[in-house]
């Protein structure tokens, strides 16, 4: 039934407003029924109280009748005057009695009964009454006539079967009453019982469909929560990705251009040398002859220009003193120059640590730039370069003592160091530029550290085929 | 004729063959070997630190090993020969670091090689007017 009902209840547990309207139906119903049931009992208690007054009214009449005549019969005997006190008893209360009763049975169908039962009652009265007044004015045959007569007693008689009539009939009607109020009692304690079980079905289905409520909540949030889960997992992998793609790119673009600056370097700059020791040795050979050597003079400057050139487009592409000389030489070589050329204080610090070659170029490169905007921006005094271990991590930090910036309004991007944010991180590290106005400015570089490699002493052969090994020692030709 | 004897640190064959070439013909210099690299040079003057060459002619990028290794080397082994440097990496740096490790001089492979090849015709004319006036 509950399952049947289900739909239902969901509906009423549902709309707020149903809900209230079912409690105040209930309620109501549990008002109605105790009201009815008290109005039942209360009235049925009334009438039995009407009845028990009626029955001992009809009662109090046989007795007051019933003692006359014993106190007649007594007076008879003995002629004694205070015998007669029952009668005189009887002579004031029958009537009221007689009166009550008739008022309690007017309109029903005893009035007969009770208007038969009360002349019989009045005239047994008057009969007694009779006698005595006959007995005692002396006249002895007509009240021992009277008495003797069957008279007085078939009205005493008529008057106890009307009072015997209206006792069970009473007796039966407060029996009858009695079982209403038990029954309307009854009705009242099975209706306040199954209200009460409503109720209580109410209160477990409101607790289910709120337990329901609930559990859909907490699915509902767990449902959220594991969108953000994976949505913070994909967000991850995807960043992994793209950082995978930009160290991916970047190694393939230093890659390309290492290749290229060896390539311009070992044949085209091998050319160029060769053609110029060339034009040295024909110069030597026609010095005689200043047309001649004019124009060789100006062949071999067209020659230092191209070699100037390659030099300048080899040391864009992949720093020369990088790749042939290590690290910590090449920063050496390019610090000390950059104090030459910006007359900065320069102090270095630096220590040999395990790192692979995508580590020590975006290293030169940082350094590069960093100094670069020292000069540019910095107005520093002094610059101090240093490179080694903190904390197991490979720290590289650039500190100026210039007049600094504000990081939160001019941006990394702004500072040019940006692009080696991305460079550093894309190799596992973490690229920090801390400053503030008047404070200088530190840039602070941290690469995770390498398993030990060995270092890398020979860089690889660039065009395989190309150059003839070398004999060792090569004796020239003669 | 006493020839300067010679011996060229350079991995590139075609800068080698004509340095060689170029030396022998306007220089009288003699180049009694050559190696690309650090540990072959090492080698060499290893062997006699004295007597195989007056002059070691040394590249700075090699194929292996650094010019700078050489020198280092030579200072290292007591090479008594002259030491000069030919690069295509002439910067004020490079020159300072050369010299702290010993070399009389350092040419650039392109505008100075004049310079070289004069350095090395002095090197070997001086015994030639002496002998002439002896």
């Amino acid at each position: 039934m509950l399952r049947h009902l289900d739909p239902w209840l969901e509906g009423a547990s549902r709309n707020r407003g149903i809900a209230v309207v079912l409690a105040a139906l209930a309620a109501a119903a549990v008002m109605g029924v105790s009201e009815v049931a008290f109005w039942g009992a209360d009235q049925a208690l009334a009438q039995s109280q009407a009845r028990y007054v009626a029955r001992e009214d009809g009662l109090r009449l046989r007795e007051l009748l019933t003692n006359a005549e014993t106190a007649q019969r007594g007076f008879l005997l003995t002629g004694r005057e205070d015998y007669l006190a029952p009668v005189q008893l009887a002579e004031h209360e029958v009537p009221t009695v007689l009166q009550r009763l008739r008022g309690q049975y007017e309109s029903s169908e005893w009035a007969a009964l009770v208007a038969d039962a009360s002349r019989r009652a009045n005239e047994k009265l008057s009969e007694l009454q009779l006698v005595i007044k006959l007995y005692r004015d002396g006249n002895t045959p007509a009240w021992q006539g009277l008495v003797e007569s069957d008279i007085g007693r078939e009205k005493m008689q008529a008057v106890r079967e009307a009072v015997g009539q209206l006792d069970r009939h009473e007796q039966s009607q407060i029996a009858l009453e009695r079982e209403a109020v038990y029954r309307s009692l009854t009705y009242g304690r099975l209706g306040v019982h199954g209200l009460t079980l409503l109720s209580l079905f109410g209160l477990i289905v409101f607790l289910r469909r709120n337990e329901a409520l609930h559990d859909a909540r907490r699915e509902h949030a767990r449902e959220l929560a594991q969108e953000r889960d994976r949505l913070d997992r994909e967000v991850v992998r995807r960043t992994a990705e793209l950082t995978e793609l930009a160290r991916h790119l970047q190694t393939v673009r230093e890659d390309e251009r290492a290749h290229l600056a060896r390539e311009l370097h070992d044949e085209l700059g091998a050319l160029l040398t060769a053609a110029k020791l060339d034009v040295a040795r024909i110069r030597r050979m026609t010095k005689t002859a200043p047309d001649i050597d004019e124009r060789l003079k100006h062949m071999s400057a067209l020659l230092d220009q191209g070699i100037a050139l390659k030099r300048r487009i080899i040391e864009d592409l992949r720093p020369s003193a990088l790749s042939n000389l290590g690290l910590i030489p090449a920063l050496e070589i390019l610090t000390q120059e950059f104090a030459q050329r910006s007359g900065l204080q320069l102090q270095l610090e630096l220590t040999d640590w395990p790192m692979d070659d995508g580590d020590r170029l975006a290293l030169y490169r940082l350094v590069q730039e960093a100094l670069t905007n020292v000069l540019r921006h910095a107005k520093a005094r002094q610059v101090r370069v240093s490179l080694g271990e903190a904390d197991d991590w490979l720290q590289l930090s650039i500190r100026d003592d210039g007049q600094g910036f504000n990081p939160e309004t001019v941006g990394a991007g702004h500072h040019g160091l940006l692009g080696m944010r991305y460079r550093i991180e894309s190799l596992g590290g973490t690229l920090q530029l801390l400053s503030a106005p008047g404070r200088g400015t530190l840039v602070l570089a941290r690469l995770p550290r390498r398993p030990d490699m060995p270092k890398a002493e020979a860089p690889p052969e660039t065009v395989p085929g190309a150059l003839p090994p070398p004999a060792e020692p090569a004796e020239p030709a003669a | 004729m006493p020839a300067l004897k010679a011996f060229i640190v350079e991995d590139s064959p075609v800068i080698l063959e004509n340095l060689v070439a170029t030396l022998e013909e306007l220089a009288q210099v003699e180049v009694v070997g050559s190696v690309a690299d650090e540990a072959g040079a090492v080698r060499w003057m290893s062997r006699d630190p004295d007597a195989n060459a007056d002059l070691f002619i040394v590249d700075v990028f090699l194929r292996s090993g650094t010019g700078l290794g050489v020198l280092q080397a030579a200072q290292r082994l007591g090479v008594r020969a002259r030491r000069v440097v030919l690069t295509n990496y002439a910067t004020e740096e490079m020159r300072r670091r050369c010299a702290s490790l010993g070399a009389e001089r350092v040419f650039d492979k392109s505008r100075e090689l004049d310079d070289l090849i004069s350095y090395c015709v002095e090197l070997s004319e001086p015994p030639r007017p002496a002998a002439a006036a002896g």
